[in-house]
């Protein structure tokens, strides 16, 4: 099975939009929904593909790319293949 | 080199306990896994220590009960390594400087050999590099798990792949039963980002399923999860520490509540279940004792401080510190809420302590890149200052911390622990305390002054600890110009 072309994201959004959150599809959550100064606003930590990362905005979430798919799929393989795993796995 | 795989972190105990038979002693922990598709797998903890007797304080370092972060079992390994080859080298214990992206050099951080010597000699140091084997090697045989964060506990009949396992750092018996323990409303917030917990199999929060009948409330059920309250029931530990990743928090209790000041708002009275609010509201808060001598709320207050400026020397990055439910989120079943718990559960306990850390940041993500230098390097780097740091504190309680961890007043850690610059001034004095003691010739004025200070530390402490005026003349007429006098004796002396 190969991932989704993962890039790894921040999402600020209104607490009441978590659950559609979650169901978009290829959007993983990492890190649940932190508290920022802002008590209408969780920070969340995510890898989406770039449609989940579209859907989130229509959300009316922000979302930041923290690190491209690119990159995180070459560290991702790098990590998998020194371990002696099949990085595209 | 790649990241440990749970056999070799197994295997690098096994050479660390060969390499100082008389220091370092690894012991297989009772209960094996119980895991779909791999195991039973029986796995151990290491002690760290040079001696034995009453009045050790212990100390217990947990990793990778999440399966999907890696660096912090890694980390644990080469703190160990490091921590025996300064005590047997007598040197120092030294994190490297590191150079950021922008070319800002942080460290290199260097804790004395005599505080090495110290923590050694007088602290039991317990360390569970990898609490969860079998998640590890589930996250590890393919970059499709790589998000796995559960133990592998079998899924229930005719479940989905993504009901396998349960999140043991959800598992302990602290507030298990959240529809139990809380209001109706605040319950309802683990689909809304309010609790962090689950009772939904497929979830990456689930809390565990309910024992069978007559225990079908009881949590623990999980193997990995009574092998941590083995450790707790055989070892008097009294300063523990969680490492996960990632947010850049240091934490301290409480998880299950908004720390309040109550003492009849606590988590032993049932007739509080389905009252308490969690952070929907502040009609309820978890109590948080904070009276002398112990002040125990300070106390982790000012270790976290000591652990965020740590980290800050050693990678220039600045941790938010706080209580769980405040910082990061409120979450129920957690060992460290758990291990602080059992102080007022058990009769006649010693103070405890407990933390929980969360290293690195999104772009370092769980599992961060091992060769690069501003990855996993980095991680380590802080795993290191952070457990520094909580051994360093475990070493100098302020107050009366108990039959664990002796009964002495320290006037100078009660005046400075409100001030944000205090953290500074004491590992200064705690530097230059420790420089002295190391030195032949300067010894034996250091343990006069130690006697000296205890007896006037006795003798005012009790006064000093209730009047903040007293408190900010000692920290500012005696303390701060003691630390730059020392700062500035400990530079001239590394000339």
């Amino acid at each position: 099975m190969s991932l989704p072309a993962y890039a790894i994201v921040e999402i600020l959004c209104d607490p009441a939009k978590l659950n559609a959150l979650t169901a978009i599809p290829n959007l993983e959550i990492d890190t649940r929904p932190i508290r920022t100064n802002d008590p209408a606003v969780v920070r969340v930590g995510a890898r989406a593909d770039a449609a989940a990362q579209t859907a989130a905005r229509a959300l009316g979430c922000t979302v930041t790319e923290v690190k491209s798919a690119e990159t995180y799929r070459a560290e991702l393989e790098e990590n998998y293949r020194e371990l002696g795993k099949d990085g595209g796995n | 080199m790649p990241y440990l795989t749970a056999a070799q972190i197994e295997t690098e105990m096994t050479t660390l306990q060969t390499s100082a038979p008389a220091l370092c002693t690894k012991t297989a922990l009772p209960n094996a896994t119980a895991s779909e598709g791999i195991g039973p797998t029986t796995y151990s903890f290491l002690k760290i220590a040079n001696g034995s007797g009453a009045g050790r304080v212990t100390v217990l370092a947990v990793a990778g009960m999440h399966a999907r972060e890696w660096a912090q079992p890694d980390s644990v390994i080469s703190f160990a390594r490091k921590l025996l080859a300064a005590y047997r080298g007598n040197s120092p214990f030294v994190i490297p400087a590191y150079t950021d992206a922008a070319g800002s050099t942080h460290g290199p951080v260097s804790v004395p050999a005599a505080k090495i010597k110290r923590m050694v000699d007088e602290l039991d140091i317990l360390l569970v590099p990898c609490a969860n084997p079998d998640g590890r090697a589930f996250t590890q045989a393919a970059v499709a798990n790589a998000g796995w964060r559960k133990n592998r506990a079998p899924r229930p009949a005719g479940g989905a792949d993504a009901t396998v396992g349960v999140d043991p750092n959800r598992n302990f018996d602290i507030a298990w039963d959240y529809d139990v323990f809380y209001s109706a409303a605040f319950a309802a917030t683990t689909s809304t980002g309010g609790l962090s917990a689950s009772k939904d199999p497929a979830d990456d929060r689930f809390i565990g399923k309910p024992q069978p009948a007559p225990n079908q409330t009881h949590p623990a059920s999980e193997p990995e999860v009574r092998n941590l309250i083995w450790i707790l029931d055989n070892h008097p530990v009294t300063y523990s520490i969680d490492l996960h990743s990632y947010s850049m928090l240091a934490m301290h209790p409480w998880g299950i509540e908004q720390n309040g000041t109550v003492a009849s708002q606590n988590f032993r009275d049932p007739a509080l279940n389905g009252a308490r609010d969690g952070t929907l509201g502040t009609a309820y808060s978890e109590y948080f004792p904070n009276t002398p001598p112990t002040s125990l709320l300070d106390r982790h207050r000012l270790i976290v401080g000591s652990i965020r400026d740590k980290v800050r020397d050693a990678t220039g990055r600045t941790y938010t510190v706080g209580g769980i439910a405040d910082t990061i989120y409120p979450a129920t079943g957690s060992f460290t809420d758990f291990h602080f718990s059992r102080q007022f559960t058990i009769a006649a306990s010693p103070p405890i302590h407990a933390f929980a850390m969360e290293f690195g940041d999104a772009a370092d993500h769980f599992q961060p890149a091992y060769g690069d230098p501003h990855r996993f390097p980095k991680i380590e780097r802080e795993v290191h200052a952070a457990l520094l740091a909580l051994l360093d504190g475990a070493l100098a309680p302020a107050v009366s911390t108990g039959t664990g961890g002796g009964t002495k007043w320290c006037i100078v850690t009660i005046a400075v622990t409100q001030l944000a610059a205090g953290n500074g001034w004491l590992q200064t004095l705690r530097d230059g305390r420790g420089a002295l003691l190391a030195c032949d010739r300067t010894r034996a004025a250091m343990v006069t002054i130690d006697d000296a200070y205890r007896s006037l530390s006795a003798s005012i402490g009790p006064h000093v600890v209730e009047r903040r005026w007293a408190q900010r003349a000692i920290a500012y007429g005696l303390v701060a110009p003691a630390a730059a006098i020392t700062s500035v004796a400990l530079k001239w002396r590394s000339r």
